[in-house]
């Protein structure tokens, strides 16, 4: 998985949210190592979408007191599911990772 | 310009549907993160612009090689007869140069990038070099790499949008009207020849002045006098000095001079070959896809290169001329563009194909508006017959009216899309135009035809022909149907024959009221019906052709009269329908 989708993924799976928020919300998460420009997450946004993982919260369905004309992402089932395979992928690389550093003596 | 403007521009490299959906936030995230990074100086604010501004270029190129960019070609069995609209010249123009633009902004970026890295350390080791040193450095380089990626954008451009148009059977059908290919060739060409002078421009005179502040960027002091940071004037007056001066031991001083104005002439040369290769492979080749392009494209260039590296490395050891060390690659280049057109199945020559494209441009653009509205109409119902509802969409007018034929109403053109996007299962449509007469006067064409429309469910099918007249409008260069009006052909129904005896039972007056009478009688062996406004106006009456035992068709044209009978098979009266959907029952008479 991309990093970018990974994080996009990770700040949805907290709220819904809109693209500034989604892009704050992921510099916040990755220390500031990760910087979503604005082209790579709306195009990211578009193919989460199409890959069901995300989907676009109908106008009457926004969090309340929002009203303008910014576009909510909520996660899909799917999106969770493909979120948490990779979270476990990332764990288990750590782990190996951790325990190789540890034969080394490190 | 402004840092927002750079990236309002930059924004319509993206594909469209993207840019429409959020262009608008992404410009306003772009300016919050300006804002930001102004906080911190103009350097951050620069590399903030920058930096969005190259996103935009690498997504738009990632979203035309991705997965599930290329709207899926339409499937069903009429699409083989119905092409994709031939682009206009604008459109055309206007993708090549998208293409051009992305292509070009890539492989300079790549190439600028891959200088800094291999020359920073270099810079950096012996002394503190200032930030803007190293961003004018990168900048200085731009020039020259953009002189050695500018074919390489003009082949990947003409490659990317010829090949798509192959494959959506576009070049194919252009091939049939007189003029079609030079229509869709000529535009880009001559795009190419107008990149060939920028070229030109950019090798003779501006690298060379490029080069030389780089060279004492690069260096310790003065610059190094070199072919590279001369212009052609320049370097003519070098090679003449040079020659007149030619010392035994340095035979080769003029030739270094006369190698590089041959390549200044050379690399603008190589934009129209490279463009005569990118035609030739898409006339050859009717696929399209990022990896042919990419493959095509290297293959091209790296053999391009090998070819020119090799040719100067022998001028310089004075074995070959330095006009044929320079331009043999443009010359071998352009020999297999020729050997490769001229094996071409179809009758298109490759002289036919640039000579009548560069001179006839004039017969290309009379055809073009009528040609073009033939084509978005096929183009109309290719889709429909396929469901494909994104290429509707765009021949469609925002205020298109459809008016249908059976019933005379009217869909709007978000109806039309709703209807066509259903696709019903076992059933196949199928349409077929002939007929076709187009015309065109300023912004507005229009094409009448005779239209066959057949629908197959499972392995039943039904015919309908009617005469339709569609009107089109140009709207920014796209021709969009703006009104569909259609009628039907109504067909003579089969007769059959039935005797007089079973003809004389339908003889005699019926009442339609109002003492409108109709008289059924026979006449010279045929049943006739004469109404009472026919024998005012003393007309003979109408034919009636037996359609089966108690209908009749009225001059095999008018609405069927279908007679009625009693318990005992007596013929009792008639019913018929009106043009105006009444049913008219005129009761028999009782003979006087």
């Amino acid at each position: 998985m991309k990093t970018h989708w990974f994080f996009i993924l990770l700040s949805l799976s907290a709220a819904p949210r809109y693209g500034t928020a989604i892009q704050d919300d992921v510099r916040e998460l990755s220390d500031g190592s990760v910087r979503l420009w604005p082209a790579t997450l709306y195009g990211s946004l578009e193919e989460l979408v199409e890959q069901k993982w995300l989907e676009e919260v109908a106008a009457d369905e926004r969090p309340e007191g929002i009203s303008g004309r910014e576009r909510f992402y909520r996660i899909t089932r799917a999106g969770r599911t493909a979120l948490a395979r990779e979270a476990a992928r990332l764990e288990s690389l750590a782990r190996v990772a951790r325990s190789r550093l540890a034969l080394g003596g490190i | 310009m402004s840092w927002t403007s750079a990236y309002r521009a930059a924004l319509h490299l993206l594909p469209a549907e993207l840019r429409r959906k959020h262009g608008r936030a992404m410009e306003d995230l772009f300016t919050r993160e300006l804002f930001r990074a102004g906080g911190r100086g103009l350097l951050h604010r620069s590399l903030a612009g920058a930096a969005g501004v190259l996103d935009v270029v690498w997504r738009a190129a990632y979203e035309r090689v991705r997965p599930g960019y290329d709207i899926a070609e339409p499937a069903g069995a009429s699409v083989e007869h119905l092409p994709a609209p031939l682009p206009t010249t604008r459109e055309l123009l206007r993708r090549y140069a998208v293409s051009f633009a992305v292509a070009f902004a890539g492989l300079t970026t790549a190439l600028v990038g891959l200088f800094g890295t291999r020359n920073m350390p270099a810079l950096l080791s012996p002394r503190e070099v200032p930030a803007g040193t190293i961003v004018e450095m990168l900048l200085l380089a731009v020039p020259f790499t953009a002189a050695l990626t500018i074919p390489m954008a003009v082949l990947v451009a003409i490659l990317h949008q010829l090949t798509r148009l192959g494959a959506e059977g576009t070049l194919a059908a252009a091939e049939r009207p007189r003029g079609g290919m030079g229509r869709l060739i000529m535009p880009v060409l001559a795009a190419s020849l107008a990149v060939a002078t920028l070229e030109l421009v950019l090798v003779a005179e501006i690298v060379p002045r490029t080069n030389e502040r780089l060279v004492s960027l690069l260096g310790s002091g003065a610059p190094a006098s070199n072919g590279r940071t001369m212009t052609i004037g320049q370097l003519q007056a070098a090679a003449r000095r040079a020659r007149a001066g030619v010392k035994p031991d340095n035979p080769a001083g003029a030739a270094r001079y006369e190698i590089e104005i041959q390549k200044k002439l050379a690399l603008p040369a190589a934009c129209v070959v490279m463009a005569l290769v990118g035609i030739a492979v898409a006339l050859r080749v009717r696929r399209s896809g990022a990896w042919l392009v990419a493959g095509v494209s290297c293959v091209v260039f790296v053999g391009y290169y090998m070819i020119m590296v090799t040719g100067e490395g022998l001028a310089n050891r004075r074995v070959i001329s330095p006009v044929i060390g320079m331009w043999g690659a443009n010359v071998l280049l352009l020999g297999v563009v020729l050997l490769a057109l001229s094996r071409r199945r179809a009758p298109l020559g490759a002289f036919t194909l640039v000579i009548a494209a560069l001179l006839s441009p004039t017969a290309s653009a009379s055809a073009q508006g009528t040609d073009a509205v033939a084509a978005a109409t096929r183009g109309i119902y290719a889709a429909i017959s396929s469901a494909d509802t994104v290429a509707l969409r765009q021949l469609l007018a925002q205020d298109m009216h459809w008016v249908s034929a059976n019933s005379g109403a009217v869909a709007a053109k978000g109806q039309l899309l709703t209807a066509a996007s259903r696709r019903i299962p076992d059933v196949k449509l199928e349409y077929q135009l002939d007929s076709v007469q187009s015309w065109k006067r300023g912004d507005v064409a229009g094409v009448e035809y005779v239209l066959t429309n057949r629908r197959t469910f499972r392995a039943y099918q039904t015919v309908f022909v009617s005469r339709a007249s569609d009107t089109y409008v140009n709207e920014q260069g796209r021709w969009q149907l703006l009104r569909h009006v259609q009628s039907w052909i109504v067909q003579s129904p089969d007769t059959t024959a039935l005797d007089s005896l079973r003809l004389a039972a339908f003889v005699g007056r019926y009442d339609r009221g109002h003492g409108y009478i109709d008289d059924v009688h026979f006449h010279e062996g045929h049943l006739v019906a004469q109404s009472t406004y026919e024998a005012l106006m003393g007309a003979p009456g109408a034919h009636l052709f037996p359609v089966s035992a108690d209908t009749f068709s009225p001059e095999r044209s008018a609405p069927m009269i279908v007679f009625e009978r009693d318990e005992v098979g007596r013929v009792v009266g008639y019913v018929q329908q009106q043009p105006d959907g009444t049913v008219a029952r005129a009761p028999r008479l009782a003979a006087p």
